[in-house]
């Protein structure tokens, strides 16, 4: 029995409404992890379109149902019920690439320099993207406003 | 009278000082008496110093802030940058006593501590929230024949708690309106200056980010650019004179709101010493007072 429902878990939730394109959630991403400023190694990338004038952001959703788990053949992706964290484990990652490829969002990357498979990890709950961003266009919510909130301004305006 | 404690910061009187003379003349007008935060330091920078140390950032920032509590007033910046900083300090501070204690611990080597008696608000929210854009037309006396762009800068959008991203630009929009001036809309307001990218990738900054808003602000006919944000101002500047090492060339004038606001209660541009701008800021001052009509 989960002590958090998963309508409950957080995850991170962006809204292109607010974000001004400045790029400091790759920043904090890139210095967290690796202790360099450098957008190549951030976990998310922001967007931009200059001829639509539309910001997008590609982040892990920490899916319900994650296809880079499901595809890792070395079991080296594994998803915490209890927090719904997606994470990678680089000591059992071969470097296959397979996630890379299967993730719809494209979330996972490879790190040439480590020759491991790397992906968000939620900052183990304290995500400093969200931390940093001075507009709060990304900013840590539940799962059940996320997808309310994704329902509402992709799948009906698609639909 | 309206009273703070004035948080100039670094950039501001160290780089681009026009813009701090222009403040204190303005200021003087409205009524609105600024005191001189004595013996600050960096607020410190909003970002990479966060994430450098951030026991060190809060614990700079919350002396910054206790000088503002022992002078018993609340703090208001002219930069942008500076009030997220001191803005976010301040929550965490107020809200999370264990990072207080943490850094009371730090500023008792110092004989002080830090209470949370005071606020933070940028000067567009104390111009147009303490002082009133009535007041403040009052002294518009020379009218700005000009055209501008507004923008507004990314640290002017934080809002506690997820608020109304729009409000302090708003603000400044409206206030900046009162100057006489007819504002362009360009389309890409809310993009970024680039400031921050430049840190990671400069090609980046300049072509995807600044370049984008210069085109549109030409195309719409702009004469110039009113911002707050120093870190901003720079980047326009500086950024366009690095363009040209790529073969693009632009010269549009950057422009404080509040050296606006002087130009526009008469005071002379020579007074307010715009020539440390990097860019034809005087030069615009200059065209404005010779009764140069920039609207077409």
């Amino acid at each position: 029995m989960l002590k958090t429902s998963k309508a409950q878990q957080k995850v991170l939730l962006y809204d292109p409404k607010r974000c001004t394109g400045c790029r400091y959630c790759e920043i904090a991403c890139a210095f967290y992890h690796f202790k360099v400023i450098d957008f190549e190694k951030a976990h998310l990338h922001i967007e931009f379109d200059e001829r639509k004038v539309e910001f997008e952001a590609i982040y892990c959703q920490h899916c319900d149902e994650p296809v880079c788990v499901a595809a890792c053949p070395n079991d080296a992706i594994t998803k915490d019920e209890e927090t719904g964290w997606v994470k990678i484990n680089p000591s059992i990652c071969i470097g296959c690439k397979t996630c890379t490829i299967v993730c719809p969002l494209s979330v996972p990357w490879f790190n040439e320099a480590f020759h491991v498979s790397m992906k968000c990890d939620f900052c183990d709950g304290d995500p400093q993207c969200a931390k940093f961003c001075s507009p709060q266009a990304i900013r840590v919510a539940t799962r059940e406003e996320a997808w309310e909130f994704n329902k509402k301004n992709y799948l009906e305006v698609l639909t | 009278m309206v009273k703070y404690a004035s948080f100039l910061g670094c950039q501001i009187p160290m780089r681009i000082p026009s813009i701090e003379i222009a403040s204190k003349k303005v200021f003087e007008k409205i009524g609105l008496e600024a005191v001189d935060l004595q013996g600050y330091s960096c607020c410190p920078e909003p970002v990479i110093s966060r994430l450098l140390d951030k026991t060190a950032w809060l614990a700079t920032s919350a002396r910054n802030l206790v000088l503002a509590e022992e002078l018993g007033l609340d703090l208001m910046t002219l930069c942008n940058g500076c009030y997220e900083t001191l803005l976010e300090a301040n929550e965490i501070l107020k809200h999370e006593p264990e990072e207080r204690q943490r850094v009371n611990d730090i500023l008792k080597t110092y004989g002080r501590e830090y209470k949370g008696l005071v606020n933070v608000k940028h000067a567009v929210e104390v111009l147009y929230e303490d002082v009133g854009p009535e007041k403040i037309k009052e002294h518009v006396i020379k009218p700005m024949k000009i055209r501008v762009a507004m923008h507004y800068g990314c640290h002017l959008y934080r809002e506690p708690n997820g608020g109304d991203i729009t409000r302090k630009p708003n603000m400044m929009k409206e206030l900046t309106g009162l100057t006489g001036v007819e504002i362009v809309d360009y389309g890409l307001e809310r993009l970024c200056c680039g400031y921050p990218s430049m840190q990671a990738d400069e090609e980046f900054s300049l072509k995807q980010r600044l370049l984008p808003k210069l085109k549109n602000i030409k195309e719409a006919g702009a004469d110039a650019v009113v911002l707050t944000c120093p870190a901003c101002t720079i980047q326009f500047e500086i950024g366009q004179i690095l363009l040209r090492e790529h073969g693009i060339h632009y010269n549009i004038p950057c422009i404080n709101l509040m050296e606006l606001l002087a130009l526009s209660f008469g005071i002379p541009s020579k007074d307010l010493h715009l020539e440390f701008h990097r860019g034809p800021t005087s030069q615009l001052a200059e065209k404005i007072e010779g009764g140069y009509k920039c609207l077409k």
